[in-house]
């Protein structure tokens, strides 16, 4: 009975797999598939009820019901503890004029404030004012108060991370003058101030070293989660209040006259603002957290001025009980009209003259440490650690001397 | 049901697919919760252990050549007992197929679709897979084997992208005794994937080729992507991070931009997980239609299977009350409730067919020459064997 | 509301089955629509009958027993 059954099975098999594919094809299929016409009757029953339920009848939304948001604002006042949070919303009028054509008054932005006790109340009372679905997925920079920033950061956070749409690789930056000066302003060159503000952050972190890497949202939460420290850029306005007509900004050629900022740097540990760095510090500390981008500084050589351009060439660390940073920085003669040296001798004093010189900055930026608690990814205690910088000159300038 | 009808290769896919499934945007942030920097070793000692929880039921399966686990149920215990465990079988898969859906529907309405009602979700699901569970398993397979391509290059391609934000620091002090301990104290991992793939012993005995190897190297594989990703997410977002995210995977794509033109694209992987989620659910639903079929043989396929969808349309919104909960069932009880069923019966039938092998009797036909060919089985055993063949029709 | 809909449902279904002379279908599918009775029930009135608090109730039953025994 065994040795049949198996026969019974082979022959199975074998009919399967000779190809009479219509009533043996599926292995489970009994009797009752319905041959043919049924079958396709099935197939239409199962795709209508599939378009039925795919038509997103809830959650549709048309582009011109939604509100894109390009800059974000957030404010608290510490007295009152009332929250106040701008958006800053493309106005999709002037989105295919070319700019400085006579394409009218509108300006490229609306930003919309509304303040309240929580943020949960902004949100609920934010459609008193703004005409369209809020859309935040495109939004470029976050902008804080310092005055928030000095109290704490991470109710910013949180909003932005509890958000399923808002992406928290965008840059944060502390407002030095009042937050409203600043999202009322407009930008010259770039339509958006979020898209002028983002852009211009990238270019200082390669060109400049005035800028770090990680100056994310997840940057500053990992950052303080981890007990370090993270170093923000800081905005503010130039030039008087946001002019009222937005055709005055079209026409003129000065550039002072509406424009925001990015100077210095806001030091946050523990969610909170403890102070600033200004520019040759931002450097020296973008150097010893490994920084690759190209910076310009003017030094001092024999009492006269000369400005290189320099870059990381490498980092050594040593950790432990002594914690010794050791930078190997390879200088270009871009810029440095000023001077330019000529024998090998020259050169040698230069390179030692700029690595003592750097040396001092780094070990000011080290002192730093305590004070403000400064952190480099690895080192907790900046104060205890030895810098030692060794400069080479690598690239020439396109002048071997100055005229 | 005892021709091959699906490749060894297929079932290998399938298994990897079938385990993947809501694993990959469940799981993360629990697994980085219990093992921190070490987390991405969960899923490897997870495998471990599935593999050898499949080599229990493979030896099962070699028991009864050609039978899947409702005709093995039957066979070894009979038809009352049977019946009645394999009708808990079909509660079990449902239970799981619930889960399923809701997952889905818990993460689509939590990130892109928020005003969607859940049970939408569900019957889109569910009608879709009762049809391919209507064409068979041969269909099921060939759909999974094209797939996989598709979302395998893809998923893997944009956890490349987003590792421009990579970080060892993030890994460093690595194997700590702290959280060692806690990666081998995660027992959740073996109920929820490994344990529920005993799913896949419905579909075990109508493939072909070297069966048992694909299901083992497909355990294997499945593991090694769950740790590979882990692994992915703790060094590009960092534990930190990922302890916190609802949907980490979800985050961390989020964050992908290339050149600042290609930004926001999560709807990606968003996709290529509901295609894994899909194919979960469509195992799960054949399976648990395949129970009943094979038990009770009704004539007409389409009522059971419109029964088999109310039940897991019922369930889906009724399995968890809300993430919470969820989540405190699945620390206390995930492994038991998974090891019942994925351990528990099979090494009861596995008991059984022993026992009944040693007194002689031999539960069900096909031994095959292994235990001297020609006897004929005596007792309830041959009754119920030999009517559940496939090969007297039905 | 929710009774009218689910009776649409299955009844024709029912009745097609019954018509067919097809007892032991109708029986199986009989006891599936009881049992998705039971959750949509639940559901329907929002209240749904969560099922990982049974089966946890259930599972702390019988390790009181073992652990008791």
């Amino acid at each position: 009975m065994i040795r049949m059954r198996a026969w019974t099975f082979a022959k199975r098999v074998s009919e399967d797999r000779a190809g009479s594919r219509a009533p043996a094809r599926s292995g489970s299929a009994p009797a009752s598939v319905p041959p043919g016409g049924g079958r396709r009757a099935a197939a239409c029953l199962a795709l209508a009820l599939a378009a039925m339920l795919l038509a997103s009848c809830w959650d549709k939304t048309e582009l011109n019901e939604l509100a894109i948001v390009t800059m974000i604002g957030l404010d608290e006042d510490p007295d009152t503890g009332r929250k106040t949070i701008y958006y800053q919303v493309v106005n999709p009028l002037t989105a295919v004029t070319s700019r400085g054509a006579a394409g009218g008054d509108q300006a490229p932005v609306y930003t919309y404030e509304v303040s309240g006790r929580s943020y949960g109340e902004i949100r609920a009372s934010l459609y008193r004012i703004l005409p369209r679905k809020l859309f935040i997925a495109y939004y470029r920079a976050v902008v804080v108060s310092e005055r928030m920033a000095r109290r704490d950061l991470r109710d910013m956070v949180n909003l932005i991370q509890i958000q399923p749409q808002g992406r928290s690789s965008v840059p944060v930056l502390v407002a030095r003058e009042p937050l409203d000066k600043i999202m009322y302003t407009l930008t010259p060159l770039e339509m958006y101030p979020g898209e002028s503000v983002s852009l211009r952050l990238s270019l200082l972190k390669d060109e400049s070293l005035l800028v770090g890497k990680r100056i994310a949202v997840r940057d500053l939460a990992e950052r303080m989660e981890r007990k370090e420290s993270v170093v923000l850029p800081m905005l503010e306005t130039v030039g008087e209040s946001p002019s009222p007509e937005f055709s005055r900004l079209t026409g003129t050629v000065d550039s002072r006259h509406s424009n925001l900022h990015i100077t210095g740097g806001a030091v946050i540990r523990d969610y909170r603002m403890t102070g600033t760095l200004d520019s040759r510090q931002l450097i020296a500390y973008n150097l010893l957290k490994g920084n690759r981008g190209w910076f310009t500084r003017q030094f001092r050589l024999d009492g006269k001025p000369i400005t290189l351009t320099g870059r990381l060439g490498r980092i050594e660390r040593s950790l432990g009980a002594d914690s010794r940073i050791v930078l190997h920085i390879d200088l270009a003669l871009q810029y440095s009209v000023e001077q330019i040296p000529r024998t090998v001798e020259e050169v040698d004093r230069l390179e030692r003259e700029v690595a003592a010189q750097m040396e001092e900055e780094l070990r000011e930026v080290c002192r730093l440490g305590r004070e403000l608690g400064l952190t480099v990814p690895g080192i907790r205690n900046l104060e205890d650690a030895r810098v030692k910088v060794v400069a080479r000159l690598e690239h020439i300038s396109s002048i071997t001397q100055p005229f | 049901m005892g021709a091959t009808v699906i490749r060894g290769s297929q079932l290998y896919f399938l298994t990897v697919n079938y385990c993947l499934g809501t694993t990959l945007f469940v799981l993360i942030q629990s697994l980085v919760l219990a093992g921190g920097r070490d987390a991405w070793l969960i899923p490897l000692w997870g495998g471990a252990c599935g593999v050898l929880f499949a080599l229990l039921w493979i030896w099962l399966c070699r028991l009864y050549p050609g039978m899947d686990l409702a005709q093995i149920s039957l066979a070894a215990l009979g038809r009352p007992f049977g019946t009645a465990v394999a009708a808990l079988y079909f509660l079990h898969f449902s239970a799981v197929a619930g889960f399923v859906l809701r997952n889905l529907s818990d993460f689509l309405t939590g990130t892109i679709l928020p005003r969607t009602p859940g049970p939408v979700f569900h019957f889109m699901f569910l009608v879709v897979a009762s049809y391919a569970a209507a064409q068979g398993v041969e269909t099921i397979a060939r759909l999974n084997q094209l797939l996989t391509p598709l979302l395998a290059f893809p998923f893997w391609f944009i956890i490349l992208l987003a590792t421009v934000n990579w970080d060892w620091t993030r890994f460093v002090p690595a194997f700590r005794p702290e959280s060692l301990a806690g990666v081998f104290r995660f027992n959740g991992i073996l109920g929820f994937p490994f344990l529920e793939t005993v799913a896949l012993l419905m579909i075990f005995p109508v493939s072909g080729g070297k069966k048992g190897r694909a299901l083992v190297a497909g355990i294997a594989t499945a593991a090694a992507s769950i740790s590979l990703t882990v692994f992915a997410i703790i060094g590009s977002v960092g534990v930190e991070r990922t302890a916190k995210l609802t949907f980490p995977i979800y985050s961390l794509v989020q964050e992908v931009a290339v050149n600042d033109v290609f930004i926001n694209i999560q709807s990606v992987i968003s996709i290529i997980l509901l295609t894994l989620i899909f194919i979960k659910l469509q195992v799960l639903f054949f399976v648990a239609f395949e129970i009943l079929r094979s038990t009770f043989r009704p004539v007409k396929r389409w009522p059971l299977l419109l029964g088999v969808l109310l039940v897991m349309a019922g369930m889906a919104p009724s399995i968890v009350e809300n993430s919470i909960q969820n989540w405190e069932w699945s620390e206390k009880y995930t492994f038991i409730h998974n090891a019942i069923f994925g351990l528990g019966i099979p090494a009861l039938l596995l008991a059984v067919t022993l026992i009944r092998l040693a007194a002689g009797n031999r539960p069900g036909a096909g031994r095959g020459a292994r235990a001297g060919a020609g006897t004929r089985s005596a007792g309830k055993g041959a009754r119920s064997g030999s009517g559940m063949r496939p090969g007297t029709g039905g | 509301m929710f009774h009218l809909l689910y009776f649409l449902v299955v009844g024709p279904v029912l009745v097609y089955l019954l018509v067919k002379r097809l007892p032991r279908d109708a029986a199986l599918f009989i006891t599936l629509s009881v049992l998705a009775y039971v959750l949509w029930y639940g559901i329907a009135r929002d209240q749904p009958f969560v099922i990982t608090r049974l089966i946890a109730q259930g599972i702390s039953g019988v390790m009181a027993l073992l652990g008791a025994a």
